[in-house]
């Protein structure tokens, strides 16, 4: 039977470590924190997030010509929104 | 008596106020009164874009766009486009070397190749296509909006068929809101001349195996949009998606040369039967002093062919004379080949269970840097001009090159112009509203 990894296993106080799961779920739950932390903007302090500037996507028609360009001449699609798509040219 | 009427419109107005503060709708505070009519208003745009390579393809494409919103927060969204595409496209095929330059290459169209010596063949191409799509948001309670979407894209060669639907949930008074969404696709390709068979030689007796395929592509995105504070947002996607099917460009070919470099023949690209997909984007919106807004954008992309690449989006929007905007653009844009991705097979080898020479697929480098401008015009409407410049830089001289193909350029330069107007007439924009005269 071969061994299924390399290496002395991980241990903290006797156990044995994940060290993959640890990283992910340390990396979730500090995002959590981060965002609960962050959170307490009162809707009458929303005059700056108004601001078409602010929005997301403040450009929709700039944004869809620069995916359809970028989709015809990149082998990368998504990201914003859904894939890119509806087109041969790719 | 005048003076409690006044006083109670006076309060009306003040409790109004501030139910709009807190974002509640004083007809269901105030339980007794009945709902307001719901109001609605069209938005238009109207767009030109025309794109423009060096030597190669011009593109240009209008576009019309028209969303009618509600105060009920319905918003239907229409979007006309038209493309008309012409000009020269590399096909794949390795440069004519002294020994080959007396060879033509013959597309199953009829047209004849390029083949000038040290120099990558192109193909000359035109085609339109028009597309449609359709979007409906409308709340489902005060804090979940859906959304369901259709498109309809037609070209001489490829038709294109998808919809579109996602949920967006708020928490936290608004300053969380978590999307779903869910899109499948489906695409017919129907080359001219035929669809030619996977490593099919063009000139061989039958290099054709049909006249249309299909593909199915099935996306999905979700996503976390964050306020981090007064002036800040930003927000993570993550978006998967997984294609089966056709996925071959009918049009593109790969040389095979002998151990010199003459490309003696060529044979129609394979490429496997699916592809899963997945992107992690991250986008910050930034409002720094006087209202100037920073954008930073970064996407990480990665698939099951072997291409990862990264992108990184830089805006800066500055706000002057009160009613104009100027905004620098700049992309960074970095990807690795695909596994199968080869510059050319040798002759007498045994072929590959997947090979593709289209550069696209190739290690590329991509570059932007634009200029864009927005006027807030008087009459309720807005302008908005740019300009860009794309490069698009590969390995010109790569490794896999053999013989006299290592002499030459075989992914020359790419030099793009974007250059756009939009014309947004919204009939009672914000600025416009009786309401907000009415504060002075």
């Amino acid at each position: 039977m071969a061994a299924r990894s390399v290496g002395p296993p991980h241990r903290f106080m006797g156990r044995r470590l994940n060290l993959r799961r640890w990283a992910v779920g340390s990396g979730l739950a500090v995002f959590a924190a981060f965002l609960s932390g962050c959170a307490n903007v009162k809707p009458w302090e929303r005059d700056v997030l108004a601001r078409p500037a602010m929005q997301v996507n403040p450009d929709p028609l700039i944004a869809a010509c620069d995916d359809h360009i970028y989709f015809s001449r990149e082998a990368s699609k998504g990201g914003r929104g859904f894939s890119g798509g509806g087109c041969g040219c790719n | 008596m005048a003076v409690t009427e006044k006083q109670t419109r006076l309060r009306r107005r003040l409790s109004a106020a501030a139910y709009s503060l807190l974002g509640i709708a004083p007809a269901a505070a105030a339980g007794e009164r009945k709902p307001e009519p719901v109001q609605s208003r069209w938005i238009y745009d109207a767009s030109i874009l025309h794109y423009r390579e060096s030597d190669r393809i011009t593109v240009t494409e209008p576009q019309f766009a028209a969303r009618r919103e509600s105060s009920d927060e319905r918003v239907l969204s229409l979007l006309l486009t038209v493309d008309a595409i012409s000009g020269a496209t590399p096909i794949g095929l390795l440069p004519a070397t002294p020994a080959t330059a007396v060879n033509t290459v013959t597309s199953p169209s009829g047209h004849i190749l390029s083949s000038e010596v040290g120099r990558v063949p192109t193909n000359h191409m035109s085609d339109t296509r028009v597309a449609v799509d359709a979007s409906w948001q409308r709340p489902l309670t005060p804090v979940l909006k859906s959304t369901v979407g259709g498109m309809v894209s037609v070209e001489r060669d490829f038709l294109s068929v998808g919809a579109n639907g996602a949920l967006a949930r708020d928490f936290n008074r608004k300053n969380t809101t978590l999307s779903l969404g869910f899109s499948p696709e489906f695409d017919v390709s129907s080359p001219e001349g035929g669809v030619p068979g996977a490593f099919a030689d063009p000139l061989g007796p039958q290099p054709t195996v049909g006249r249309r395929e299909t593909k199915w592509v099935l996306s999905g995105m979700a996503g976390i949009t964050q306020v981090i504070h007064r002036r800040m947002l930003m927000q993570w996607n993550y978006s998967p998606s997984f294609e089966s099917g056709y996925l071959n460009d009918p049009y593109k070919r790969i040389s095979i040369t002998n151990l010199q470099g003459d490309p003696l023949r060529s044979v129609y690209e394979r490429r496997p039967g699916s592809r899963f997909t997945n992107s992690l984007f991250w986008l910050t919106r930034w409002s720094l002093w006087e209202q100037q807004t920073l954008g930073i954008s970064f996407r990480y992309f990665w698939d099951d062919w072997g291409i990862r690449s990264q992108t990184l989006d830089f805006t800066y929007r500055w706000p002057f004379r009160k009613t104009q905007w100027i905004e620098p653009h700049i992309r960074y844009y970095s990807q690795s080949d695909a596994d199968f991705f080869t510059v050319g097979l040798l002759d007498g080898r045994p072929l590959p269970e997947a090979a593709s020479a289209d550069y696209r697929l190739g290690g590329i480098r991509g570059v932007t840097f634009g200029l864009r401008y927005g006027w807030r015009l008087p009459n309720a409407s807005q302008l908005i001009v740019r300009a860009e410049y794309y490069s698009q830089a590969g390995d010109s001289h790569p490794s896999s090159a053999v013989g006299q193909q290592r002499d030459y350029n075989l992914s020359p330069t790419l030099h793009a112009g974007i250059f756009q107007v939009i014309y947004t007439f919204d009939p009672e924009p914000p600025w416009t509203k009786p309401d907000s005269h009415k504060r002075r």
